[in-house]
């Protein structure tokens, strides 16, 4: 009988991912260190004073520079909006903007981003709005868990800055890194095809009340 | 355990499983095992509502404070209810200062829009409006026992309760009413939120000034009436979902948010397979990690905690643990042969879906017939992969253990936490936090108690975060499962005979680090995913092998009913070309006893503007029905396939549903999208391999859900609404059905039988080179979209 121990050799099968070129920390595990879902942590770096212009607020943290930009937000400066599903970047709920980039902030060590201009989804709009297209979001109903959305509404407005009217090809090309398990893709797409029709689908706008949101179709036609 | 009625097996196995935990006085119960089925109940949740209707509830009103629900009976042998359900009208329902009505529910939202249907049902029988009515879920301290939120249960099961609620607090109201304004009730109404005088509407009184300071202080009236469905004027409608809005700014708390001052990161070492024994354990390295805070090591756990999050993971990779393998030596490409060698006992279904004890000889239905269709069916283990993974904060202190939990089962988080670290349940406090997708795996709790022992150990509260790999690999899966269906027509194009074996993977023995974690079951066998439950067919035999399982199986949204479906459906096709008639007179012919599943497939093949024909007609569209949580579903996909990839693509999905009371269709349609999108990904993407040193895909890259890219571009789902019938269930049903849609479809374009899941392109390649069409014939892949 085998025995499986705890070893730096064993390799296993191996992926070929983007992020892989800075994963310097290999896993002393049976599994290959593509097997686990940590890819974005480099292991201990210098720790050292990092000021992040967040939603337009400077914050010095005191950290390890290869610390992931996700576990400041979520775990230091309580931005929970931006959410943990994978830490490989392979579903977007963490998705955030860098110099308006959309950026997987779970693989991106807080060194990288330091000076730039970091937008969250607690900073698409000021307090007691929504853009447009969140706005959209909400009469097309979008959500089912929420969990994905902050990740799929910060997609779709890195898309709608640089295209406001994207063909739905490129509204599907630039959607399909962020996954939604319940399958909200369709509401998703008229949501971006609604705010994109309006002119200005990242202007802020006054939240209209629940009640008075207008029911969305009922079918979720997309294309 | 005789199936009576197999659409009614999970809530009928479901209540079992309450009642045995009622009357074992044990924490943690296993029953159902007919239906593969392991639930746990604990005690006090069990006890806390029904056992004496005179144990003091929360208050009616005003509401002051959060009580307990209850508090267990001093003899709770005493108490044998029949329901394990509270009865006390007070546990449901309240009326606030201000005049609104709050209901209370131990059922939890997560995008299925319960919270807005629930609300609709107390609004419509107190004549208030919608935003009149407030809702509090799933908090043990304060909600009434009930199930977890599963099974498609909650409209079906607690919806009726909440309606006969509201019509008995309707009915108190009046008599309230009648009693302050000298009138009688005969000559009453309630009207925005008040009693009002037929005759004189100037003559009223509002519920606040009514119910202020009084306690209900009665049971539900099973005989309150409930309104005509004529009179609805909020049930039916489509009231948005107004927990939409805290989903698109990012301010909803879901449990993986929740923090406390203090608190520190665990890790738990997880074993590389399912079944391994922990020899030993080499904490030292880890202990000169930055932020190390502590260890523990009980058993089969294993685990660390650090001041953050990436330091408790560093650390952990500087543990040393060393691990006994499972004896066994499965794979993934190896566990349907092993199946077929090792099918253990079976169990014997009669043509009416019931268990004959003690089981018959197997007969030979195929040699009885002339010239018998025998094909084979699989579906591999899938995961469930909520983009939230599992995760928990737990803070032990001495005499009170707190647990912000994302979880599909309150209840059963406190009972859990509890057990794993022997404590009293009564001081298990549970704060429910938003819950970031479920679809099964959420209902047992596992993180929950992982990071309790660690809490224990560190003397601080813990936060855990599975990681993906971990969700992936250590959770829990459909089951493995492989229907062999054999049967014939008759000259009259009669199904005659219909043998069905099936074998399903869910015999898992617990070998995890705690006992109480018997996570094993998952119903392969369904809700009526036989076919004689759905068609009629004179003559079947139901052969049911539970067989081992290296993996823990447990329920994934609609559970067996995807495979049972997928096969049913599939061979109704075969029979139906080798009878000469197209797909959809076909099944009519055979639904005679169903006849409003007979009108759900009318109607689905006139939205999709389908005209059918006999055998392969190349228009690429195919049809399955079927029967679950009691709706009736029919749907039709269209499909593309590049022969030269083999790659499928589902340009469309039109679906048709009877949820009999229909109470709000939008958020059914929205349900029905979404299981249209997880029945495509299960179909085309999902399987989880394994081989002997662990599962081997567990990440997103690998294990892929469906995205935006491959959605069908349009899913189309209508709600016929049948308001004289019961509201049954409409969570998973709709994703049952896909599977056979598309394989239908794909035999329609090109007469090709995919009979194993996911259809892969090397699959479809392998079916064309089978079939001879080994030509690339042009047929570009689709453009998505377009």
């Amino acid at each position: 009988m085998a025995l499986w121990v705890k070893n730096d050799s064993h390799q296993g099968m191996r992926l070929v991912l983007p992020y892989e070129s800075s994963v310097a920390y290999h896993y002393h595990w049976c599994a290959a260190p593509s097997r686990r879902g940590w890819g974005s942590f480099k292991g201990p770096g210098i720790a050292m004073a990092t000021t992040l212009t967040i939603n337009g607020t400077d914050h010095t943290v005191d950290l390890d520079e290869n610390t992931p930009l996700l576990w400041v937000l979520r775990n230091d400066l309580d931005l929970t909006g931006t959410k943990f599903g994978c830490g490989l970047s392979q579903c977007g709920a963490c998705t955030v903007h860098v110099d308006g980039e959309a950026t997987r902030s779970c693989v991106t060590p807080i060194s990288q981003v330091a000076g730039k201009q970091i937008t969250t989804i607690e900073g698409l709009a000021p307090a007691g709005q929504l853009t447009v297209l969140q706005q959209a979001w909400i009469e097309e109903q979008a959500p089912q868990c929420g969990y994905c959305q902050s990740g799929q509404i910060m997609a779709a407005s890195a898309l709608l800055a640089k295209n406001p009217n994207p063909s739905d090809a490129e509204i599907i090309e630039a959607m399909s890194g962020n996954l939604c398990r319940c399958g909200t893709y369709t509401r998703i797409f008229a949501a971006i095809k609604k705010a994109a029709a309006s002119g200005s689908p990242l202007e802020a706008v006054p939240v209209a009340s629940p009640e008075a949101s207008p029911v969305a179709s009922g079918s979720g036609a997309r294309g | 355990m005789v199936l009576k009625d197999r659409r009614r097996v999970s809530l009928d196995t479901a209540l079992d499983a309450a009642t045995a935990a009622h009357a074992t006085r044990r924490s943690v119960v296993k029953a159902g095992a007919a239906a593969g089925l392991t639930i746990a109940f604990s005690l006090r949740a069990t006890l806390a509502q029904d056992a004496s209707p005179t144990v003091e509830t929360a208050p009616a009103t005003p509401l002051t404070e959060a009580t307990p629900a209850a508090s267990p009976p001093a003899t709770p042998e005493a108490a044998a209810p029949a329901s394990p359900f509270p009865n006390a009208l007070d546990a449901y329902l309240r009326v606030n200062e201000d005049g609104t009505v709050q209901l209370s529910t131990s059922k939890v939202e997560y995008g299925q829009g319960i919270a807005t249907g629930f609300r609709q049902l107390v609004a419509e029988e107190l004549n208030l409006g919608f935003d009149q009515v407030t809702i509090v879920m799933g908090d043990p301290a304060v909600t009434p026992f009930d199930f977890p939120t599963y099974g498609s249960l909650s409209t079906q099961l607690t919806g009726p309760r909440i309606r006969q609620a509201s019509a008995t607090m309707r009915d108190w109201l009046l008599q309230l009413g009648a009693e302050s304004l000298g009138l009688e009730v005969a000559g009453l109404e309630v009207k925005g939120g008040a009693v009002v005088s037929t005759a004189d509407p100037s003559r009223s009184v509002t519920f606040a000034a009514l119910a202020a300071g009084k306690k209900a202080e009665r049971d539900i009236d099973d005989q309150a009436k409930v309104k005509d469905p004529a009179e609805f004027t909020i049930i039916g409608k489509s009231i948005p979902r107004p927990d939409v809005h805290e989903k698109v700014n990012g301010a909803l708390k879901y449990g993986i948010d929740s923090r406390v001052d203090g608190m520190v990161y665990g890790k738990v070492v997880r074993p590389p397979f399912y079944g391994s024994t922990l020899d030993s354990v080499d904490f030292s390295e880890a202990e000169s990690m930055p932020g190390y805070v502590g260890s523990v090591h009980k058993g089969n756990f294993a685990a660390i905690a650090a001041e953050r999050l990436e330091q408790a993971e560093a650390a952990l990779q500087k543990v040393k643990a060393t691990w006994t393998p499972p004896s066994h030596a499965l794979t993934s490409d190896t566990i349907f042969d092993f199946m077929e060698q090792n099918p253990g006992d079976a169990s014997v279904l009669d043509n009416t879906g019931t268990a004959i004890d003690p089981t018959p000889e197997i007969k030979d239905l195929g040699s009885s017939l002339a010239d018998p269709i025998s094909l084979t069916f699989r579906a591999p283990y899938v995961n469930h992969t909520p983009i939230e993974p599992r995760n928990a904060l737990v803070s032990v202190t001495e005499g009170k253990v707190e647990v912000w939990a994302t979880t599909q089962s309150p209840y059963e988080v406190a009972a859990s936490v509890a057990d794993a670290i022997g404590v009293d349940a009564s001081t298990v406090v549970v704060h429910p936090m938003a819950t970031g997708g479920a679809f099964g795996s959420k209902i047992l709790p596992m993180a929950d108690p992982e990071a309790a022992i660690i809490s224990q150990a560190v003397k601080r509260p813990v936060k855990l975060i599975w990681r993906r790999d971990e969700e992936i690999a250590h959770g829990q899966y459909r089951p493995a499962m492989q229907v062999t269906i054999t049967a014939g027509v008759d000259g009259e194009g009669k199904i005659e005979g219909w043998d069905w074996r099936l074998l399903s993977a869910v015999k898992y023995e617990p070998a995890y680090y705690m006992s109480s974690f018997t996570a094993s079951g998952g119903a392969a066998a369904d809700w009526s995913s036989w076919a004689d439950g759905v068609y009629d067919i004179a003559t079947c035999q139901t052969v049911w092998h539970q067989t081992e399982s290296p993996l823990p199986s447990y329920y994934w949204r609609v559970n067996g009913a995807t495979t049972n479906t997928f096969a049913r459906e599939s061979m109704i096709d075969v029979l139906a070309e080798k009878a000469g008639q197209d797909p959809v007179t076909f099944r009519q012919q055979h639904l005679t006893g169903n006849p409003r599943l007979a009108a759900a497939l009318d109607a689905v093949v006139k939205q999709a503007g389908w005209t059918p024909g006999v055998g392969v007609t190349g228009q690429g569209i195919g049809v399955a029905i079927g029967i679950d949580a009691n709706s009736m579903i029919a749907e039709v996909a269209r499909v593309e396939v590049d022969q030269r990839s083999g790659k499928i693509t589902v340009k469309s999905f039109d679906v048709v549903i009877d949820p009999g009371l229909a109470v709000n269709p939008e958020a059914i349609a929205h349900q029905g999208e979404g299981s249209v999108v997880m029945g495509v990904s299960s179909s085309l993407n999902e399987i989880i391999t394994f081989d002997e040193t662990g599962i081997t895909n567990p990440t997103f890259q690998q294990y892929a859900p469906l995205t935006m890219a491959e959605t069908p571009a349009t899913i189309n789902v209508s709600v016929l609404a049948n308001n004289d019938q019961p509201m049954s269930g409409v969570g998973e049903p709709m994703v049952a059905p896909t599977t056979g849609a598309i394989a239908n479809a794909v035999y329609d374009l090109l007469g090709i039988r995919l009979t194993e899941t996911p259809f892969t392109p090397d699959r479809v390649l392998a079916a064309l080179k089978e079939k001879g069409i080994a030509t690339p014939v042009a047929s570009p892949a689709a453009t998505p979209g377009s």
